[in-house]
């Protein structure tokens, strides 16, 4: 079996409240990971503690996020992309707005 | 092995982390955060986070080594609620953590996210000018 690959692993404060931790590895082919690349890119909330935003990949989803945390974990945006990389430009860009509402 | 004894707080601006990471997810090499640095995209940032309550904090876990969050407060002489906020702040932007206790109270252990005794703000190079021939 093919060992894990850590191909991103780093964590940024885009804001005194918000911390952004992206997570890309490579894994095994598996019905969990059938492209194998793992993804997590999470927003974090130092207010609360919790993830704010939230893009993963595993199946059977595929690309999606979860718009609506803490309260709902279930909720989940399906993201129309062809790769990791456009999953990390969307979860960019959605973090800009969640920071621009913030200062709004 | 040694333990990390330094915390560094380094300064990025958020355009160039993008542009960073997005280049390294796009050619598969690897971008991995160094053990012990966190990054933040503005010193002003970074000083508005860091209140002294917050170092106090930390302080008192390396100092006292406190059991509960609810002997950190009293260590540090304030609010149980209030310390808990900044710690649950701390623990979110990596600067420590929260162990269960495993009791029946469900009490946390503050620690520090390793074991540091020393947070090394690493300031970026700083020029600019004042343009006076513009001025009036």
């Amino acid at each position: 079996m093919a060992a894990t690959r850590t191909i991103i692993k780093e964590s940024f404060a885009i804001s005194i409240r918000y911390r952004v931790v992206l997570l890309v590895l490579e894994v095994p082919t598996s019905r969990k990971f059938p492209n194998g690349v793992k993804v997590r890119f999470v927003m974090i909330d130092s207010e609360g503690g919790f993830p704010r935003l939230l893009v993963d990949n595993h199946e059977p989803f595929g690309f999606h996020m979860h718009t609506q945390l803490p309260e709902d974990q279930n909720v989940r945006v399906p993201l129309e992309v062809k790769d990791h990389n456009e999953a990390l430009a969307i979860f960019f860009k959605e973090a800009e707005r969640i920071i621009a509402n913030e200062r709004n | 092995m040694s333990a990390t004894k330094s915390l560094t707080i380094q300064f990025e601006g958020w355009d160039h982390f993008k542009n960073r990471v997005t280049k390294a997810l796009k050619n598969k090499a690897p971008s991995i955060a160094k053990k012990g640095v966190l990054i933040f995209g503005s010193i002003s940032d970074y000083q508005k986070f860091m209140t002294e309550q917050k170092l106090a904090i930390l302080a008192a876990i390396v100092n006292k080594k406190p059991s509960s969050i609810y002997k950190l407060a009293q260590l540090v002489d304030r609010d149980f609620a209030n310390v808990q906020r900044d710690c649950v702040a701390l623990v979110a932007q990596g600067f420590m953590k929260l162990e269960e206790a495993g009791d029946a109270k469900k009490s946390k252990i503050p620690q520090l996210a390793f074991n540091y005794t020393k947070i090394l703000i690493h300031m970026p190079r700083v020029s600019y000018s004042h343009n006076l021939d513009d001025a009036a």
